[in-house]
């Protein structure tokens, strides 16, 4: 096994607060991991743990098999922090050549260009911290995690507060770069995340609460699909249909069907003949559930 | 763990800070106004005053402090002396304030974490404030020369070489009050509340220390662990002698940074 990170039995405390509780946990390099759960579950602790920026009350964490926050682990990681700013004395371009350098890198001005060209803020090298938008902001800091061409890079809600548009230059760069890196994101945004990511850490209330791959076989059976507005559904009678075990409208446009999918494969194709029989337009049909029924039904 | 590398890097951008941004050239041109201030109307002014009547005062009085100032060889630096040895480390407190506080509460010093060592930080950070007081140290001490040149050009080689032991005396003293302030740093969420720190623990202590010693004689050795505990033994120098107890800021500096270090290292970022 490629173990990335390792944590076993890590709990972290602060004053009374149980931040995190005895999670072991074994995650492996490759595809994006999701990490989710509500707010005061434990994200930010377990991310700032894995980057050394806290020190565990009990328990071990390591890094690619390093002590997290040693010198060995951190040449090959690399972080987004949630609050992170950048200086405002410097200009963007001043900042991330100081992190190559410090990094080692022999070309730094080149490396810097680079980064920025991934996030599409080369224009921006000469500006300061307070002359970019929030989204800017956030993709600068996300150039300056992508430096040395890390293994493993944390992003602690990387997409929190920006825009659309901003969201989707990111979005499309965790894609792009899953190849070169492991990325380990935390974030509310359930919809990005599943875009992204394959494996998703569930933690509450400090407490792990399993890891589940997106694609896992387990999810077939599932269809969820988004009606347009004023739809009405009887449920009555789509549960009539051949396989389907239960039918649910989780929100007035959003219809939730389980179906025995070993011996009925086609239901998805006998539930749509079944709406536009009944005249009741869907705007998009996705098969399995979402990741945000998956983590918190 | 230490990087030289890195931690020279750190301190070459608090040099580009201080020299460089806005920020930092209004620091300088404030730090430069004062002392020039008092170069013109503190130090030449009384330099003209010891170097005339200040003999009669000094022997009425009975002052070993007075009569020490009044036997340097150029009057200038005497003033400058008596005046830097409490100003500098007062500006000390307020130069070196911000070593790694406000980068800790806007979160940049969880940034610079994952690129070089927390060791590295600690000390770049250190050397590179230390570096501008010194150039700073410099450029007052080079301007007292040229005022001494400009009066009696003779006095020139004389003064040079009290420059350098003057310099090298108060490089010393800095030393051990940024080596203080980089440990109050690692606990302070900002450079006003270093500096607050810094004045409250040094009266505190001191006062501690005096309240002690009333009970336990022994006590008042303890002055000797804080910096400027040997302002007054310098006072009455006016030599290289002054630097037989250079090993006391020396001590002190290496004793305070191992203490924030050590601080350093286990702190949450």
């Amino acid at each position: 096994m490629n173990s990335i990170v390792q944590c076993v039995d890590l709990s972290k405390n602060y004053s009374r607060t149980k931040a995190l509780q005895s999670v072991t946990l074994e995650l492996e390099a490759g595809s994006p991991i999701a990490l989710v759960g509500p707010n005061g579950a434990g994200k930010t602790t377990l991310l700032s743990l894995l980057c050394g920026y806290i020190r565990p009350s009990s328990g071990e964490v390591t890094v690619m098999g390093q002590r997290a926050g040693s010198l060995h682990a951190i040449r090959h990681m690399s972080a987004l922090p949630q609050d992170a700013s950048l200086d405002p004395h410097f200009s963007v371009g001043v900042q991330l050549k100081h992190y190559a350098r410090l990094r080692g890198m022999k070309d730094a001005t080149g490396e810097v260009t680079r980064v920025l060209r991934l996030v599409q803020m080369e224009d921006r090298i000469a500006a300061k911290g307070t002359q970019l938008s929030h989204g800017m902001r956030k993709r600068v800091l996300l150039a300056q995690a992508l430096i040395g061409s890390p293994t493993l890079v944390l992003l602690d809600e990387p997409t929190a507060g920006i825009d659309p548009p901003n969201v989707k230059i990111i979005r499309e760069l965790i894609g792009r770069q899953a190849t070169e890196a492991t990325f380990i994101v935390s974030s509310h945004n359930l919809d990005e995340l599943e875009k992204v990511c394959r494996t998703v850490v569930h933690l509450s209330d400090g407490k792990l609460r399993g890891v589940k791959a997106i694609d896992d076989v387990n999810n077939e059976g599932m269809l969820t699909i988004l009606l347009s507005a004023d739809s009405a559904v009887n449920l009555n009678e789509l549960t009539q249909l051949d396989g389907i075990t239960d039918a649910q409208m989780r929100t007035p446009t959003e219809l939730v069907i389980a179906y025995d999918h070993s011996h009925f494969p086609q239901t998805d194709i006998a539930t749509l003949s079944w709406l536009a029989k009944h005249n009741i337009r869907y705007r998009r049909l996705s098969k399995g559930q979402s990741l945000e029924e998956q983590v918190f039904q | 763990m230490i990087n030289l590398r890195n931690t020279l890097i750190i301190a070459s951008l608090e040099l580009r800070r201080a020299f460089t941004t806005r920020r930092g050239i209004t620091v300088i041109i404030a730090f430069a106004l004062i002392w020039g201030l008092l170069l013109r109307y503190g130090i030449v002014g009384a330099a003209q005053w010891l170097s005339t009547g200040g003999n009669v005062l000094g022997s009425m009085f009975n002052s070993s402090t007075l009569r020490a100032l009044l036997s340097w060889p150029v009057p200038e630096f005497a003033v400058f002396w008596a005046l830097s040895l409490y100003l500098f480390p007062m500006f000390c407190l307020i130069l070196a304030a911000d070593q790694t506080a406000t980068d800790r509460s806007r979160g940049t010093l969880r940034l610079l974490s994952l690129h070089t060592t927390r060791g590295s930080l600690f000390f770049g950070r250190f050397l590179g404030l230390y570096l501008i007081q010194l150039l700073l140290l410099a450029l007052v001490v080079t301007a007292i020369v040229v005022t001494v040149y400009i009066r009696d050009a003779s006095l020139t080689s004389t003064s040079l070489e009290t420059a350098v032991m003057v310099f090298i005396n108060l490089a010393l003293l800095i030393a051990a009050y940024t080596a203080a302030m980089a440990l109050i740093n690692v606990f302070a969420a900002s450079a006003r509340q270093a500096t607050t720190w810094a004045i409250i623990l040094w009266i505190l202590i001191g006062l501690l220390i005096v309240w002690a010693g009333r009970y336990v004689p022994e006590a008042e050795l303890l002055r000797w662990l804080l910096p400027g505990a040997h302002i007054k033994h310098l006072l009455q120098q006016n030599s290289w002698q002054s630097l037989q107890i250079a090993y006391v800021p020396l001590l002190q500096t290496m004793g305070l940074l191992a203490a924030g270090y050590a601080a350093m290292k286990v702190r949450d970022l």
